[in-house]
């Protein structure tokens, strides 16, 4: 699917910066359409923050994004992902580990669910498939909103007003119990929201995280409920509430999409890095790459985030004083970092349980509330946690072929690692072994053998993630998602539809509506945005 | 019931009305009652009027009360109550009675609104910071109407789709939209901001707005169980500003005894001591009330007390349908400051300068150090160098404080010992700012929320009847019922539990006292 010799055409109908998983869907769409594509990568592989990388012989990690769950299902069905090779293995548990005794286990089964949790509390036990209904319900309508374009509430526009009275009335629609709970998860924290169902620290705990996952919110920060969600909208193949790893690790993902992009003809270039955009009369032409090639384009479409996209590479010299201003304070500031293991084997916890069955979904370092607000604390004044939320999984487990046989991977999503540290974000590689063995000494806690078990250690800093795979201040998903950077107002007020000031520049990667993650959504809308408005 | 060995319990009273709470809010429902002719008492918990609102006494001395300049109010909301211009000096703007906000160093006065004076607080800043300053002012003063509008208005009742919900909405919006498109869009994005976020949009790293940042952040979210990183909270600040342009300065505790005396003029009665037992109801209609100090017949009923009070302990959960009573409960309303008196045998002054210029004084060197002293209570600890908020007595010998960050459940539990180390606490940070040495101290007062709940009633010891967080903003008190109504069709709700909340505010006792016959 790559393109192997560095030639290019006299001009293309649109240019795609960036092979991240967004930047492919575009292209694919755009390919789809009829138009002649190029996409442009600076790394050596596809999928940006879905890759897949054999970063030790023998063993695959997942080096950025592990799992899959809010991919949009009708994009597999429309460019026909399973044939590309997309095959999607559920996750099934949940876990989390406690200092003492065998923590507690969420499983697929839902009577295995309600005997662990009633260990903790017989009432959490018989309220938890109220939560997971009441919740079910709310995500449907959320749904809604992330297929399609961000309404605007500040247009006169008619057909603007229009799709605000038809979401006005879906609301509607759903009931007055409905609204109020929507009000209450947009601006409450997750561990008060739980609260009015649950009881139980220890259930609370590792339902809460979900609230706080790349951003810089604590369990207790107001606004922290709505990420709830996301762990509800999950659906793949259509299926309701499924999470899953992509088989060969999340850069499968990405490759299918590139596959099916030139199966309709884009053209794919990796080490093709974007040095800036060619602008002429204030309009997009084409790009400059760093090896100084020049390539022409009707289009630009832009897969990086904004900063890196308009301040980088068209320059704020070529920006409106008062838009740069307004995306200026659009926030990117990381929180969050990774650590990959090669394991020789499975590390023991010491929670008494029998067998794997229980490690085969994400676990999550959250055992107790208090430890996760306390790790936040210490975030806010610009260091990263001596005792880290982390949120393994061991994908291995379900999917032999990333490690060699009887290996292991393990990945480890961290959290708070701000980038902006206290010494400053540049100081971040001098203390990366402590950050690594911050992590490990905190996994030591649960499973005390896992130093005998590791054979490599990959830590990514935020700083690392900035550097190395092109993520601004190493933000997840290319700007926080907080309420007041989404929608319309994602990534600024008034540039919302995937549009920028210049003229043919267009963008489609996390920064836009709806978000980050592993969506899809922003490309595939990008794309459907540029082809109805005739820009392409 | 638990038999009460008071004999007064058995003595039964008919009035028209019944007002539960002296506080402001409860004594201006009774003098807007009595305006209309109704006979009227005031129920009120403790011993003494006014809440902590009123004046209370240590050792000899009469402590000014609890630091809370009243600014919610109108010109003509006063007027409705029948003041004239001399039984209160409220033709005061807020700039003749500034707040001060401290730092180690320095201090500036807080003067918003008022050109002539806002030299003495600009004084000593860059010019880059002046610039900033006054960018923020415009901001506000462009967002003011409409919070304003916000504030005074009803809430929008999600309960009822009907088409009086979209017209109130849609009004809303258009409202909204008329300030502009570019206005519009900046005041939707900073209202769920972090406060830090907002505040640092403005003034950048600026060290001149350390003491501002501090100040502000303190005022707006004192007792809120909020701190400046959390989102939502510019919301609050908004609020705070907006009502502070709009309101008149003066101390709560003169407000309590001109409205004592106005209620009295009227033939109203007080009565003390009652502590609310219950609100006795058949059919959805509440007939007596029954407190500690006899119980009193009506026909109607208003409260002004907090939300979870009147609801749970007055009417009972029986009383109401399931979704009700699960709201009260879950209404948050844990309660965060802590309120200390002290008195002096030396006039207390700041270190940096010979006297306080403010009435109401705020201690809040940066915006970190307001973040650093919220930390602990989300642990039950409660914070070793707190945020403060006070007044002084005309001598400036006695201090009437508010202690932020103050949990109401302390993992050590609340004894004489934690609440001298509270006090400790205290008098430590005042020795950083102040002239304040422990020689001073004749005698003290510290009451920890627990102590705020026995001793006023306060549910958790929650000073604004219901933690000001976006999601009780905006269905206040409950869902259920946020237009003054109750699950009884003849008592109606007004304290600082309902819409807009906190502070002192006419708007839910207005509205209550509208829908009595
Ligand atoms: C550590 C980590 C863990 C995560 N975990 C999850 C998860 O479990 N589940 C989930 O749903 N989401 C997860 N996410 C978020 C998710 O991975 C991202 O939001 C999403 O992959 C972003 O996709 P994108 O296409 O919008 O942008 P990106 O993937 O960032 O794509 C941008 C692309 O542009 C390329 N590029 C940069 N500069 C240039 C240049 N000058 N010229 C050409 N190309 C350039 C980059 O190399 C990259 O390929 C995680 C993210 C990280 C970092």
């Amino acid at each position: 699917m790559i393109q192997k010799a560095k030639s290019y055409r006299s001009k293309y109908d649109a240019i795609v910066i960036g092979a991240g998983h967004n930047g492919l869907t575009c292209a694919a769409y755009l390919a789809k359409a009829g138009k002649k594509v190029l996409v442009l990568e600076r790394r050596h592989l596809l999928g940006g923050a879905a890759v897949s990388e054999e970063v030790v012989p023998g063993f695959t990690f997942s080096v950025c994004s592990y799992v899959i769950s809010l991919f949009r299902p009708h994009i597999i069905r429309e460019l026909e992902l399973a044939k590309h090779g997309l095959e999607i293995l559920p996750l099934e548990t949940s876990y989390s580990p406690h200092h003492d005794g065998p923590g507690l286990c969420r499983w697929a089964d839902s009577e295995k669910s309600r005997r662990e949790i009633s260990r903790f509390s017989r009432k959490d036990a018989e309220k938890y498939p109220e939560f997971a209904l009441d919740m079910q319900r709310v995500s449907m309508f959320a749904r809604n909103i992330i297929d399609q374009k961000a309404p605007d509430p500040t247009s006169f526009n008619p057909s603007e007003l229009w799709k605000l009275l038809k979401l006005g009335k879906q609301f509607r629609d759903f009931g007055p119990d409905f609204v109020h709970m929507h009000n209450k998860l947009l601006t409450m924290s997750s561990y008060d929201f739980l609260s009015e169902y649950f009881e139980s620290d220890a259930l609370k705990a590792p339902m809460s995280v979900s609230g706080i996952i790349g951003t810089f919110l604590g369990v207790r920060s107001p606004g922290s409920a709505y990420v709830l969600l996301h762990h509800y909208m999950g659906e793949i193949d259509g299926v309701f509430r499924s999470w899953g790893f992509a088989k060969g690790g999340t850069g499968a993902l990405s490759n299918a999409i590139g596959r099916a992009a030139a199966a309709h003809g884009a053209e794919i270039h990796v080490n093709a890095g974007v040095e800036k955009i060619n602008l002429k009369n204030g309009r997009a032409t084409g790009v400059v790459l760093e090896n100084g090639d020049e390539i022409a384009a009707d289009c630009v479409v832009s897969g990086c985030d904004p900063f890196r996209t308009l301040f980088g590479f068209v320059g704020e010299d070529n920006l409106e004083p008062d838009f740069a201003e307004g995306l200026k304070q659009f926030r990117m500031r990381g929180s969050s970092g990774k650590v990959n293991m090669a394991l020789s084997r499975l590390p023991t916890f010491k929670d008494g349980r029998e067998g794997t069955a229980h490690l085969r979904g994400d676990i999550a370092i959250a055992p107790s509330v208090r430890y996760l607000e306390k790790a936040y604390d210490q975030a806010k004044y610009g260091e990263f946690s001596e005792r880290p939320y982390l949120n393994i999984v061991i994908p291995s487990l379900v999917d032999p072929s990333v490690a060699p046989p009887g290996k292991h991977v393990m990945s480890c999503f961290v959290q708070y690692a701000p980038y902006h540290i206290k010494e400053g974000p540049s100081h971040w590689p001098k203390l990366r072994d402590k950050f690594a063995k911050t992590v490990i000494d905190t996994i030591e806690e649960f499973a005390p053998d896992i130093r005998d078990c590791i054979e490599h250690v990959q830590a990514l800093t935020p700083w690392d993630l900035e550097q190395d795979y092109g993520l601004t201040e190493g933000n997840i998903f290319h700007g926080e998602l907080s309420l007041e950077q989404l929608l319309f107002l994602r990534p600024t007020a008034g540039w919302a539809k995937y549009k920028t000031p210049i003229k043919g520049l267009w963008m489609c990667a996390s920064g836009s509506h709806p978000g980050g993650g592993i969506m899809g959504a922003p490309g595939e809308l990008a794309a459907k945005t540029m082809l109805r408005s005739a820009a392409v | 019931m638990a038999s009460n060995p008071n004999t007064a319990q058995n003595s039964k009273h008919k009035v028209d009305c019944v007002v539960l709470g002296s506080e402001p809010m409860g004594l201006a429902a009774a003098v807007l009652l009595a305006q209309k002719n109704k006979k009227v008492v005031v129920l009120e918990h403790s011993d003494t009027i006014g809440g902590i609102h009123g004046s209370w006494k240590i050792g000899g001395t009469s402590q000014p009360g609890l630091p809370v300049p009243m600014h919610g109010v109108t010109r003509a909301e006063l007027l409705s109550l029948g003041f004239g211009k001399d039984s209160l000096q409220w033709d005061q703007k807020i700039g003749d009675a500034p707040t001060e906000f401290c730092g180690e160093d320095k201090s500036i006065p807080y003067f918003l609104y008022n050109s002539d004076t806002q030299a003495a607080m600009t004084g000593e800043w860059s010019k880059e910071m002046v610039q900033s300053f006054e960018q923020f002012c415009t901001f506000i003063s462009e967002c003011s109407p409409f919070i304003q509008r916000l504030a005074s208005g009803k809430l929008p009742n999600t309960r009822n789709l009907n088409l009086n919900f979209i017209w109130s909405v849609a009004t809303k919006a258009a409202r909204l939209r008329f300030m502009g498109k570019d206005k519009m869009m900046e005041l939707l994005r900073s209202l769920p901001m972090p406060q830090a976020d907002l505040l640092s949009d403005h003034f950048g790293s600026l060290a001149d707005a350390n003491i501002l940042k501090g100040g502000l952040s303190a005022a707006s979210l004192g007792g809120h169980f909020l701190a400046p990183h959390s989102p939502g909270t510019s919301a609050n600040l908004l609020l705070w500003l907006c009502r502070r342009q709009h309101g008149f300065g003066f101390g709560s505790t003169e407000l309590v005894s001109a409205l004592e005396k106005r209620l009295t003029d009227l033939g109203g009665t007080i009565v003390k001591a009652g502590k609310l037992q219950s609100i006795v109801s058949s059919n959805h209609l509440a007939t007596e009330v029954q407190t500690s100090a006899g119980s009193w017949k009506a026909s109607n009923f208003i409260s002004t007390l907090d939300t979870k009070k009147t609801l749970l302990k007055g009417v009972g959960s029986r009383n109401m349908d399931f979704g009700t009573a699960q709201e009260t409960k879950n209404m948050r309303m844990r309660g965060c400051s802590a309120v200390v008196g002290l008195e002096l045998n030396t006039a207390l002054s700041p270190k940096f300068s010979d006297r306080f210029i403010g009435k109401h004084i705020v201690f809040a060197p940066s915006q970190e150090y307001v973040e650093k002293a919220f930390d602990p209570v989300k642990y039950g600890e409660f914070a070793k160098n707190p945020v403060l908020e006070f007044t002084l007595g005309p001598d400036q010998k006695s201090v009437s404080l508010r202690v932020h960050s103050v949990p109401y459940e302390l993992d050590e539990k609340w004894s004489d010992e934690t609440r001298q180390q509270l006090l400790q606490a205290v008098t430590k940070t005042l020795s950083r700012f102040t002239s304040y040495q422990d020689s001073h101290l004749v005698s003290s007062v510290v009451m920890d929320p627990q102590t705020l709940e026995s001793r006023f009633g306060l549910s958790e010891g929650q000073i604004f009847h219901g933690e000001m967080g976006l999601d009780q903003m905006i269905a206040r008190p409950i869902v259920q019922h946020t237009d003054q109504s109750s699950p009884l069709k003849n008592l109606f709700l007004g304290g600082a539990g309902c819409h807009p909340g906190g502070m002192f505010q006419l708007r839910a006792v207005n509205e209550a006292v509208r829908q009595i016959k």
